[in-house]
């Protein structure tokens, strides 16, 4: 992986030192123009307009620099953050881990983790968490459900910086109820359905979530939607295996009695067996011989 | 005082040498002297577990009953042969000494053919017990409830009726259980062997017991590592730590206490 922290650094300082050659070039230019003037020469042109230009393409270029160094930054945090994920089959884990990172990644506030039951619309938080990492009660959870059914509905991610003013959500009583500020909230599509959301939220802060996350919070949406789907399939199967171990069958004994009676009969009623029980009698350590006393079921 | 044990299943495939081998193994590393007789005439097999192969058996069971030798004669000490997985002892200071049956396909034609003779059966366990100063005498029987069987029984302080969790072993046990009862057999157990996972051990062992009014030693799980060692060598020395080495090591003390 690129070392984006040197790489960047050094493109950076070589672009501030070219801006500083520019600065130097730029006084010196004044000052010839300054002499020319005074020697009565008149400069061909004023390399003023060239210089100009010159800064206005290197700023662009600085900015280009920070926004792709912006870029890669996200997609390591995309690529870590699926290492991540996949780390783990344990539900729990993987979920604790998704709204970790929906955080890290977002700067949120809180993180809630909705997910539909199998065979059902509805949700239910399987996650919430705060910045701190501190599990949010049922009783603490505040967030807009209005909002939470128009991502899932419309199937996209809901945007807004400051949502007490967004038009858009004047009719819902939840975002004024919670005074909700910046607010993301994204759908989690595996193979065409929905199978929840990732809410993100900061009650203090107007434009905590920017339009540029969208790309990088929408790929990490798929991947935990994956790495949900994972943990469930692995949870179900232990589940399954555990059951199938623990379906012990119960012993039938079925005996024929009138056969066995039979074949017992047909060995003691023998001239043999009456010298074996003669012989077992005078044996010192042999038992008396018992009448029948075996039950057959 | 020396002791008799047979080690009888009503029908073949119950591991009885397996576990008559095993047992010869666990009584005799107490630094006893231990005596394995094969009276599986028609279809011998306990030798191989002891490491014999056909051409070392030069007399055996059937030579004995023919008046070729006497019963010591045929006596073969195989404490050599008995190995742990290193290489080391495998009975200590014990002795295992195996009176085989011929593996001779003539041998075991005339011996069918001729039957055996009960009481010189009879006093040749008597006497191997003598000569050879044993401790305990284990009898490999044959499968089912023929004559020299039925002897076996007769003559013995201990019955160990091994018998699967299965239809066909049910019905034969209870005929078995039943007849040794009849002879007099002071101590009777009923050892059930290749249980399935899923059944639940103690189950199979309250529902034995109940449906023979005997007790059950154990109920040794269906072991892969059985399978795989394919009678190479004597279970309790190969896998000496194994859960059904300290279940038969269980039963092996309760023999004799």
């Amino acid at each position: 992986m690129i070392r984006l922290d040197t790489t960047t650094a050094n493109l950076l300082a070589a672009l501030s030192r070219l801006r500083t050659g520019l600065d130097h070039l730029d006084a010196n230019s004044h000052k010839i123009v300054h002499a020319l003037k005074n020697a009565k020469v008149e400069a061909p042109a004023d390399p003023a307009q060239d210089l100009r230009k010159l800064r206005e393409d290197l700023e662009a270029v600085e900015q280009s620099v920070k926004a792709l160094t912006l870029r890669l930054e996200r997609s390591q945090e995309l690529i870590s953050t699926s290492a991540l994920l996949t780390s783990t089959l344990e539900s729990s884990q993987v979920l604790d881990k998704v709204i970790d990172t929906v955080i890290k990644l977002s700067g949120a506030e809180r993180a809630y983790l909705m997910l539909r039951e199998a065979g059902s619309d509805d949700l239910t938080v399987q996650a919430a968490r705060n910045y701190d990492k501190e599990t949010i009660s049922p009783e603490e959870a505040s967030f807009s459900k209005g909002m939470v059914n128009t991502a899932i509905e419309k199937r996209e991610i809901v945007l807004s910086t400051n949502a007490t003013a967004d038009v858009r959500f004047a009719d819902l009583d939840s975002v004024m109820d919670y005074t909700l500020r910046s607010v993301l909230v994204i759908p989690m599509i595996l193979r065409e359905e929905v199978i929840g959301v990732l809410y993100a939220d900061n009650r203090m802060k107007d434009g905590q979530f920017k339009k540029e996350l969208l790309p990088l919070m929408t790929a990490f949406a798929s991947q935990a939607a994956i790495a949900i789907e994972n943990a469930r399939l692995f949870s179900q199967i232990r589940a399954d295996l555990d059951a199938a171990k623990s379906e012990v069958r119960s012993l039938r004994i079925q005996i024929d009695p009138d056969h066995a009676e039979r074949e017992i009969s047909d060995i003691i009623e023998g001239d043999f067996f009456k010298r074996l029980q003669d012989l077992a009698r005078r044996s010192g350590d042999t038992a008396e011989p018992e009448s029948s006393s075996t039950s057959q079921s | 005082m020396s002791k008799i044990i047979s080690i009888h299943s009503f029908r073949g495939g119950t591991g009885k040498s397996n576990t008559t081998s095993s047992l010869a193994v666990l009584l005799a590393s107490e630094g006893r002297r231990v005596g394995v007789i094969d009276t599986d005439i028609q279809s011998p097999g306990i030798h191989v577990l002891f490491g014999l192969r056909p051409d070392d058996i030069k007399r055996s069971l059937n030579d004995y009953l023919w008046g070729n030798c006497t019963i010591e004669q045929a006596a073969v000490d195989v404490t050599g042969n008995l190995k742990t997985a290193d290489g080391g002892p495998g009975v200590g200071t014990g002795k295992v000494f195996l009176i085989p049956s011929s593996m001779k396909a003539g041998e075991i034609a005339r011996i069918l053919r001729e039957g055996m003779n009960v009481d010189l059966l009879r006093d040749g366990l008597r006497r191997v017990v003598q000569e050879l100063a044993l401790d305990v005498l284990l009898i490999d029987t044959h499968p089912g409830l023929n004559e020299e069987t039925l002897l076996s029984i007769a003559l013995s302080n201990a019955l160990v009726v091994i018998m699967r969790p299965d239809q066909q072993d049910f019905q034969g046990t209870v005929v078995t259980v039943e007849v040794a009862r009849k002879l007099g057999v002071k101590r009777m157990m009923i050892l059930v062997n290749k249980n399935p996972r899923t059944l639940d051990p103690a189950d199979v062992k309250t529902q034995v017991e109940q449906t023979y009014k005997c007790e059950v030693a154990a109920v040794l799980p269906h072991a892969d590592e059985m399978m795989d060692l394919g009678s190479a060598s004597v279970f309790a020395l190969r896998y000496p730590n194994h859960p059904i080495t300290l279940m038969l090591k269980k039963l092996a003390d309760s023999l004799m206490a």
